[in-house]
């Protein structure tokens, strides 16, 4: 027989596994807009200079643009290579031609991410940084940006 | 709705990724394979072909994790510069590249085993 106290125990459990089902747990999506206001609020309250934090806003900016630039480039690169790949005739040529095109397209963008996180980084401590990178990288890591959006395009 | 999944491996891939070709989505080629060529024979070559496409995947998965593992740790050191990202990068770009030839590779000899009506089931359906 179980005590009362163990009863009293497995009702919470069973309350809290209910609970957590009906609402918390059930993760929904983040809300981009809301994560990129977050990320401007955690900005301007990490960042102590308020010209720094300025110009550290200016900097996610570029990134928002330059996300969606990549995101574009890759639309696009896809609707292309998945025409030539379903023509049967297509040749290497053609196909090496547009893979090569594509790498120095990526190349030149990841150019320019590595640029931006230099001046990032210019623009913060290391503290105020360690405090926004964590931040970034959780909600926007630019590799889940640009590639978790492509999901099911093809 | 089957989609040009050799085209995808041609960008490159990742578990991250959006339409990034996975094992499964291989797995699902070959169904399509077994269902479009009927001469056994080739469509036992295109099934090697396939398998050969799963295992550069999973391969390739591999690295692209470790760089992004690589990638995140040098993004939170506020003292690592542009060189050791730019190296990593250029590690990765490159590794991207072979797999890239190698999925070249793979689409030319899928083509030696099946015929153009059978491509055209296999890959341009929607």
């Amino acid at each position: 027989m179980l005590e009362k106290k163990e009863i009293k125990v497995i009702k919470y459990i069973l309350f809290a596994i209910f609970v957590c089902g009906a609402t918390a747990c059930t993760k929904a999506p983040p809300d981009p807009a809301q994560l990129r206001a977050d990320e401007t609020a955690l900005v301007q309250a990490t960042v102590s200079d308020p010209a720094r934090a300025e110009r550290l806003l200016g900097l996610l900016d570029e990134r928002d643009l330059l996300i969606e630039e990549t995101v574009a480039m890759l639309r696009q690169y896809r609707r292309e290579m998945k025409a030539v790949n379903a023509d049967y005739d297509a040749s290497r040529e053609i196909i090496v031609e547009m893979v090569d095109y594509y790498n120095r397209d990526r190349a030149q963008k990841q150019l320019r991410f590595i640029d931006l996180i230099a001046q990032m980084k210019a623009a913060t401590t290391a503290a105020e940084w360690q405090i926004i990178a964590e931040f970034q990288l959780d909600n926007f890591n630019p590799r889940q940006l640009v590639f978790g959006r492509l999901r099911g395009i093809i | 709705m089957l989609i040009a999944m050799l085209t995808v491996f041609l960008l490159g891939s990742g578990p991250l990724g959006g339409s990034m070709l996975t094992p499964e989505e291989i797995d699902l080629i070959g169904e399509r394979v077994e269902l479009a060529v009927d001469d056994p024979v080739r469509a036992a070559t295109a099934t090697e072909v396939i398998d050969e496409l799963k295992t550069e995947v999973e391969a390739f998965d591999e690295i692209f994790i470790d760089s992004g593992d690589t990638l995140r740790d040098l993004y939170l050191d506020h003292a690592a510069g542009s060189r050791e990202t730019l190296h990593t990068l250029e590690a990765l770009n490159l590794e991207w590249y072979v797999s890239q030839q190698r999925g070249i590779k793979l689409r030319e000899r899928l083509r030696q085993s099946i015929n153009a009506e059978e491509w055209a089931v296999i890959f341009d359906a929607r």
